[in-house]
């Protein structure tokens, strides 16, 4: 992957790391997190990755990426982890950037008429997904 | 009787009753009745993993009161996200000073929450009861059967709220099959995620995922999966349908919860269940050595 070093929002840079509670400039990029992840396969920017852009200060490329919206909160990276990183707590921080602007990711509607889901994956879902 | 505080959760009133109906059936069984908590709230299915947001931890601590007003502060959960968001949410009550205040002082109306409510999962009890004890509630070992136990997420992780204290390899649920005299089937894959959440709008990723946890347990001979979580029961369950539609010849795997399985063992009666996707009565046949 290519990776080019900019200059990082402030703002953006604070805003991840108050939200998550975690400093990912702790990732020394063991890719750990990646190996264990269940999803990185469908992701277009692997967990490690993520770590990495954030350090180069592309923060834009990691909020535009699928792997956001892909990541199911396993936390087994977070529970693999050598430096106590929680990409977890990082990929939900980036979710909230961009909901937190009153994104849905989808519609509620629609997608609830899908299927006769459980409760508990209804409200999951809308708490993790939608503004 | 020993007499447990029992919270449901909002899933097993509604598309898991199966969990909750034989676990009320096993319980005496083993000496202890699960009695529900009145009031109780939905445990918001999600701790919360921003630092910044309460507001969805609400529900988990308005059931810890519930809990702590009845005087004994144990409570049992049969669904492993309430099990994992409960203890999540007490401790961020205990541990972060601002979330702590900023909860007690919105929530005035209520007795204030001291923090000090023990959730347990249905599987803990019984490994404090002792799986001799199981084996001498058996009236029908189950030694047709072949079961691969499969854990997820929530009764793993994080580390410190592991179920048995061994998140990469955990044997709290082997042992129970053992008890109940079916073979233990080992998979590869039962500490791996099965979508979650992702199954409302991105269901093909979710049969992709369930797809290896099935596999797994299949090619190590297994008859059935047992599972504790009604979400991952769903996925597992309902999402094998996408298989079916998109793989030839695929063979669905009937998915029990763990409940069922003593109930299997435990109970006189051939069990009615009623919301499974995938038709359970080859496992039940197998049970009562009619195939
Ligand atoms: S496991 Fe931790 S240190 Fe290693 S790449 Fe992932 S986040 Fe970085
Ligand atoms: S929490 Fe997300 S990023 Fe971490 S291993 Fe699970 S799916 Fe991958």
């Amino acid at each position: 992957m290519e990776v080019e070093i900019k200059e990082p929002s402030v703002e953006l840079r604070d805003k991840i790391i108050e939200i998550s509670g975690e400093d990912y400039h702790r990732c020394y990029q063991c890719g750990e997190c990646t190996s264990g992840c269940p999803a990185a396969g469908e992701m277009d920017i692997v967990p490690n990755q993520v770590n990495m852009l954030l350090q180069s200060g592309d923060f834009e490329r990691v909020l535009e990426s699928k792997t956001i919206w892909l990541c199911v909160a396993c936390f087994q990276c977070a529970t693999r982890c050598p430096r106590g990183v929680d990409l977890s707590k990082i990929n939900e921080a980036l979710r909230q950037i961009k909901i937190r602007k009153n994104m849905d990711l989808f519609n509620i509607w629609e997608v609830a008429s899908t299927g006769e889901f459980p409760a508990v994956a209804l409200v999951a879902s809308f708490r993790k997904f939608t503004a | 009787m020993i007499k447990y505080n029992y919270f449901p959760g909002c899933t097993l009133k509604s598309t898991a009753v199966e969990l909750e109906k034989s676990a009320l059936k096993v319980s005496p069984k083993l000496g202890f009745e699960l009695v529900e908590l009145p009031r109780w709230h939905c445990c918001g299915t999600v701790a919360h993993l921003s630092s910044d947001n309460k507001m969805h931890s609400l529900g988990a601590v308005r059931t810890m009161i519930r809990v702590q007003e009845t005087g004994d502060l144990k409570v049992v959960t049969l669904c492993s996200i309430c099990y994992n968001t409960l203890l999540r949410v007490n401790e961020r009550f205990n541990t972060d000073e601002d979330f702590r205040t900023a909860v007690v002082e919105f929530m005035d109306e209520e007795e204030e929450y001291r923090g000090e409510v023990e959730t347990v999962h249905y599987l803990q009890v019984i490994d404090e009861i002792g799986f001799d004890k199981v084996k001498d509630a058996v009236i029908r070992p189950l030694k047709n059967l072949k079961v691969a136990p499969y854990y997820g997420c929530l009764l793993l992780r994080p580390r410190q709220f592991s179920i048995d204290g061994n998140p990469e390899a955990p044997s709290i649920m082997e042992n129970l099959v053992d008890a109940l005299g079916a073979e233990v089937i080992d998979n590869p894959y039962k500490i791996e995620c099965c979508g979650a959440f992702e199954t409302v709008h991105n269901p093909d990723q979710v049969a992709g995922m369930i797809y290896n946890i099935v596999e797994g347990a299949r090619k190590n001979g297994a008859d059935t999966i047992i599972t504790s979580c009604p979400l991952c029961h769903f996925n597992l369950d309902y999402r094998q349908k996408i298989l079916e539609k998109v793989k030839p010849n695929y063979e669905p795997m009937p998915i029990l919860y763990f409940t069922e399985l003593m109930e299997l063992a435990m109970i006189e009666e051939k069990p009615a269940w009623r919301r499974h996707h995938i038709d359970p009565k080859p496992i039940i046949e197998k049970a009562f050595g009619e195939n």
